[in-house]
C-alpha cells in the first residue's frame, strides 16, 4: 500500500506540473481558442495572462483557507475542552445553521458591509470556510474514545500532551476532510469574487458573458475546472496519509 | 466530567454582544440610494427613551444571566431577549420614518451593524435559554419563535416601509415576485429531475458492480467543478447546438439562459442523491430482506414494501442537501441570464447599490432556510417509527 501511495503522489505531481505548463503556454491556448471560435476577434482576456489569473485565484483560496484553519481548528479544540464546553452546543448548531446559507449570498452580503475588492472576498470565503472545518474538528475530537484518552492519562500524559500526541493525530483525518470541503467550496466561491473585483479565474468568464465572447468563457472555465479537480485529488490523498484505522489497507 | 457548570457563560456572552452593539451605529442616513451615508449612534437613531429602553433590557439580561441558571430564570431570560428583538425593530421602524422627515425625497435610512449585532446577541441568549428549557415544550417554542413571529407580522404590516431595503422593494413588487417564481422554478425543477435521475443511478449502482465505480467517479468529479466554470463549459456546446439546429431555439435552448442553468443544477444535485440512495439500499440488514422472502414476498414486493420505506429517509436527506445547495447555485445562474433572485444581487453589485444587493441576498438566504426546514420535516415524517431518528 505504501507503494500505491507513492505512485499516487508521483502521478499528482506530474499532473500538477502538466497543469502549470498548460496554463503557462499562452500560444497553445490562443491557437486552440482561435480554431474553436473563429468568429471572435480576440480570444484571450486582455487584462492578465492565464498564469496571473490562476495565481490570483490560488492566492485568494490559500489566504482565506489558511485563516480558516488558523481560527477554525483552535475554535473546535476549545469547545471540546472543559473551559469551552458550554459553547459546544451553540457553536455546533451555528456550523450547521450557517451551512444552509448559500455561499454566494454570504459573498454578496460582504459588499454592503466592507466594500468591493480582495478583502471582502477573503473575509467571506474565510467565514464560510470556517463551518466545515469547525464542524469536523469537533466531530473528529469527539470520536476519540474515552478508553484511549484514559490510557494516555494513565501513562502520565498531561491534558496538553494527550491533545497533541493522541487526540489530534487520531482526529487528523476527519479534520483534514473538513479542510478539504472548505477549500473546494472556496475555489468555487472565489470564482464569483470576480464580480466584486477580486480578480481570479472568474474574471475572464464574467468578461466573456458581458461582451458575449465565448472564447473568454472557455479560457476561464477550463483551467478553473482543472484547478478544482487537482486540488480535490491532492487533498484526498493527504487525508489518506492519516488513516490510522483498519481502513488503512485501502 | 469537568468541573460543575455554575454560570451560564453562553447567555453572558450573548448579553455582552448585545451591550457592545449599542456602541456602534444603529441607523445610517444616506442622501441618496448609492451615496455613502452618515452612521447614527443609538440615541441619535432611536431617541433617548428608545435607547435607554434597549440599554435597560440588555442590562437586565446580563444581570439575570450572571445570577444563575435555573429553569425559571431561563424563561425570563428568553422572554427578555425576545422583547429586545421586538423593541429594537419596533423602534427602528418608527424612527426611520421620523429621520426621513424634512430630508429630500431620495434620502434613505438603512439598518446599521448595531441592529444586526443586537439581533445576533439576542438569539445567542435565546439559544442558551432553549438549552436550559429542555423539559417544557411550550416555553421552548414561545421563547424560540415569539420574536420572529412578531417581526414577520411587522414586515407584512409595512412597519419597515421607510427602511431602505423596503423602499427598494416597493415599485419592484412585480419584478420581485417574477424573479422569486423563476428562482423556485429553477431549483425546484432541477432538483425534481435530479431526484428521478439520481435515484435511478443510485439503484443501478447497487445492482451492478460494473456501473458502481464510473457513476461515483463522474458524480464526484462534477461536484468538484466550480459552478461558474460548469455554467461556462455548458454555454459553448449549447450555443453551437442552437446554431446548428435553429429549431432548438424555439424551445429556449440557447447558449446562455435557462438551459445551461438547469443542466448544471441537475448535475450538481446528482451526487448527494445518488450517494444516499446507494447507502440507503446497501445499509439494509440482510436479515430483514430474508424475513420478507420467508414471508413469501416476491422480489418486487420486497423492493416496494421493505427496501423503499427503509431507504426513504436517507434518500430524502440527500434530496434535502441537493435542494439547499441548488437554492444557492440558482442565484449564481443569474450571471448567465437565467434570472432568479440572483438577478437583484448582480444588478445591485453592478450599480454598487447596497439595498438592491440585500433585496436579492436576504430572500435567497430565507428561501434556503425555509427549504431546509420543509425538507427536514418531510424526512422526519417519512422515517418509519421503528427506525428511530434515522439520520443525524
Amino acid at each position: 500500500m505504501l507503494r500505491r501511495q507513492l505512485n499516487l503522489w508521483i502521478l499528482l505531481t506530474v499532473l500538477t506540473g502538466l497543469f502549470v505548463w498548460l496554463i503557462a503556454s499562452t500560444g497553445l491556448w490562443e491557437a486552440t481558442l482561435r480554431f474553436l471560435f473563429p468568429q471572435e476577434s480576440q480570444v484571450l482576456h486582455p487584462r492578465a495572462s492565464l498564469l496571473v489569473l490562476v495565481w490570483e485565484h490560488v492566492k485568494l483560496v490559500i489566504l482565506s483557507s489558511s485563516l480558516t484553519v488558523l481560527v477554525g481548528v483552535p475554535l473546535g479544540i476549545w469547545v471540546t475542552r472543559p473551559s469551552g464546553r458550554n459553547f459546544l452546543p451553540i457553536v455546533y448548531y451555528l456550523t450547521s445553521f450557517g451551512q444552509t446559507f448559500p455561499p454566494v449570498a454570504v459573498l454578496a452580503l460582504a459588499v454592503p458591509m466592507i466594500g468591493f475588492g480582495v478583502i471582502p472576498t477573503v473575509i467571506a470565503l474565510f467565514l464560510y470556510g470556517l463551518l466545515p472545518v469547525v464542524r469536523n474538528t469537533i466531530a473528529g475530537l469527539r470520536a476519540v474514545s474515552q478508553d484511549v484518552l484514559d490510557a494516555a492519562y494513565g501513562m502520565g500524559m498531561s491534558r496538553w500532551q494527550a491533545l497533541i500526541r493522541v487526540e489530534m493525530p487520531l482526529a487528523a483525518r476527519v479534520i483534514l476532510a473538513g479542510i478539504h470541503i472548505s477549500v473546494i467550496i472556496n475555489i468555487g466561491t472565489a470564482m464569483i469574487g470576480a464580480v466584486i473585483g477580486a480578480g481570479g479565474l472568474g474574471s475572464p468568464i464574467i468578461a466573456g458573458l458581458v461582451q458575449d465572447n465565448l472564447a473568454y468563457i472557455i479560457e476561464g472555465a477550463v483551467p478553473a475546472a482543472m484547478l478544482a479537480v487537482l486540488a480535490d485529488r491532492l487533498l484526498a490523498n493527504l487525508e489518506r496519509l492519516f488513516a490510522y484505522s483498519a481502513e488503512k489497507a485501502r | 466530567m469537568g468541573r460543575l457548570v455554575t454560570r451560564d457563560s453562553v447567555a453572558i456572552s450573548g448579553s455582552l454582544i448585545g451591550l457592545a452593539s449599542l456602541l456602534i451605529g444603529w441607523l445610517t442616513l444616506k442622501p441618496s440610494r448609492i451615496a455613502a451615508g452618515t452612521s447614527l449612534n443609538l440615541f441619535e437613531s432611536i431617541g433617548w427613551v428608545g435607547g435607554l429602553t434597549v440599554l435597560g433590557l440588555w442590562l437586565a439580561c446580563l444581570i439575570l444571566s450572571l445570577t444563575g441558571k435555573k429553569e425559571r430564570s431561563a424563561v425570563t431570560l428568553g422572554i427578555l431577549a425576545n422583547l429586545i428583538v421586538i423593541a429594537s425593530f419596533l423602534l427602528v421602524g418608527l424612527f426611520s420614518g421620523k429621520l426621513l422627515e424634512g430630508e429630500a425625497q431620495i434620502a434613505r435610512v438603512s439598518l446599521g451593524a448595531g441592529v444586526w449585532i443586537t439581533l445576533a446577541g439576542a438569539y445567542v441568549v435565546i439559544f442558551s435559554a432553549r438549552q436550559t428549557l429542555r423539559g417544557s415544550t411550550i416555553w421552548r417554542n414561545v421563547v424560540s419563535w415569539a420574536g420572529l413571529a412578531v417581526l414577520v407580522f411587522l414586515l407584512i404590516e409595512g412597519w419597515f416601509q421607510d427602511i431602505s431595503i423596503m423602499t427598494e422593494f416597493s415599485g419592484r413588487e412585480e419584478r420581485f415576485l417574477q424573479e422569486l417564481m423563476q428562482h423556485i422554478f429553477l431549483f425546484g425543477g432541477s432538483v425534481a429531475v435530479g431526484t428521478l435521475l439520481g435515484i435511478s443511478l443510485g439503484i443501478w449502482a447497487t445492482r451492478s458492480r460494473r456501473a458502481e465505480a464510473p457513476i461515483f467517479f463522474t458524480t464526484n468529479i462534477t461536484q468538484t467543478i466550480p459552478s461558474l466554470a460548469l455554467f461556462g463549459l455548458l454555454i459553448a456546446p449549447l450555443s453551437a447546438l442552437s446554431f446548428a439546429f435553429p429549431v432548438l431555439r424555439e424551445f429556449g435552448i440557447r447558449g446562455v439562459g435557462v438551459a445551461p442553468a438547469v443542466i448544471a443544477l441537475v448535475i450538481y444535485s446528482l451526487l448527494p442523491i445518488v450517494r444516499n440512495t446507494y447507502v440507503g439500499l446497501r445499509q439494509l440488514d440482510p436479515a430483514v430482506i430474508d424475513a420478507g422472502r420467508g414471508m413469501g414476498m416476491s422480489r418486487a414486493q420486497i423492493f416496494r414494501k421493505i427496501e423503499v420505506p427503509l431507504a426513504a429517509p436517507l434518500v430524502l436527506e440527500g434530496v434535502r442537501t441537493a435542494s439547499v445547495q441548488s437554492v444557492g447555485l440558482a442565484a449564481i445562474a443569474a450571471l448567465i441570464g437565467a434570472g432568479g433572485l440572483g438577478w437583484f444581487i448582480f444588478q445591485g453589485l453592478g450599480q454598487a447599490a447596497a439595498d438592491l444587493i440585500l433585496l436579492g441576498a436576504i430572500p435567497v438566504i430565507v428561501l434556503a432556510l425555509l427549504v431546509d426546514a420543509i425538507m427536514r420535516t418531510i424526512v422526519r415524517v417519512a422515517t418509519p417509527k421503528g427506525l428511530g431518528k434515522g439520520n443525524q
